[in-house]
């Protein structure tokens, strides 16, 4: 296992590209049933639902594309989008996903952040 | 362009700052016998804080110290009341400074002495220049 750098990190919602991002993070959650049964020296389980979510921190632009796609598709009854978190080279996550999330905060003497929670929804894609 | 030579282009831009003459605005330092009222700055540190496809995309944050060095500390601070002016977002020598944030200043009043013991009033200026290439 190599090392990877984060520098070509991106993300594309709704086929807007954003580069301005400060950081991602991603989960992916799986689900288990309890199947122990009487007499199970130890638990057993069957594996129940999975979903991904993802959070990032972009650099808050209204006149960037990708920056107001995200900002609408949560202040809006918006359908899923395609998403695409791209990690680095050939490395990436990508579905439909919801903005469940969208917080910009401003402070004082600094630059305004905004972070964002996605909900991926159906299958997600590693590759 | 480097960092400074932009840092410079906006330190002079325009005639915002018009108590000191350009020439005056130096990055580093400032021999001791020059004139007075000058400008001095540097460039503390760069980093990238972003990431991006591109290496030109990613945004990077400058820290800066901007010296004003004047005879008396009012004068001292009023070019860096200039200076404050003058920080403004651009695009300064072919970089795009999208995000300029003032931090702070404080004052080095004048020292009264004879020779190398006398010293100018110095107010330091320090604020963050958010940029891309």
């Amino acid at each position: 296992m190599a090392a990877k750098g984060s520098e070509l990190a991106s993300i594309s919602y709704n086929s807007q590209l954003s580069s301005a991002i400060g950081s991602v993070s991603i989960t992916n959650q799986q689900d288990v049933i309890d199947a122990t049964e009487i007499g199970n020296a130890r638990r057993k389980y069957l594996p129940g639902i999975g979903s991904t979510t993802a959070t990032c921190e972009i650099y808050y632009d209204q006149g960037d594309a990708a920056c107001a796609a995200m900002e609408t598709a949560a202040n809006t009854n918006a359908a899923a989008q395609s998403l695409v978190i791209t990690l680095t080279t050939n490395m990436t996550y990508s579905g439909n996903a919801y903005v469940t999330e969208f917080t910009p905060t401003a402070s004082i003497n600094d630059i305004i952040r905004a972070n964002v929670t996605f909900q991926f929804t159906g299958t997600v894609t590693i590759a | 362009m480097s960092i400074e030579a932009s840092v410079r282009s906006m330190l002079t831009a325009g005639s915002t700052i018009n108590l000191v003459p350009d020439a005056r605005i130096t990055h580093g330092y400032r021999l001791q016998d020059t004139e007075l009222p000058a400008v001095t700055f540097e460039v503390t540190e760069v980093e990238t804080i972003s990431a991006g496809s591109t290496d030109a995309a990613r945004i990077r944050r400058a820290g800066v110290t901007v010296n004003c060095i004047a005879v008396e500390a009012v004068d001292a601070l009023a070019i860096a009341a200039q200076v404050r002016s003058a920080a403004v977002p651009g695009t300064y020598s072919s970089k795009a400074f999208t995000a300029v944030t003032y931090l702070n200043h404080y004052v080095d009043p004048a020292v009264a002495g004879e020779g190398d013991e006398a010293q100018p009033a110095i107010a330091v200026c320090t604020f963050n220049v958010y940029y891309t290439e």
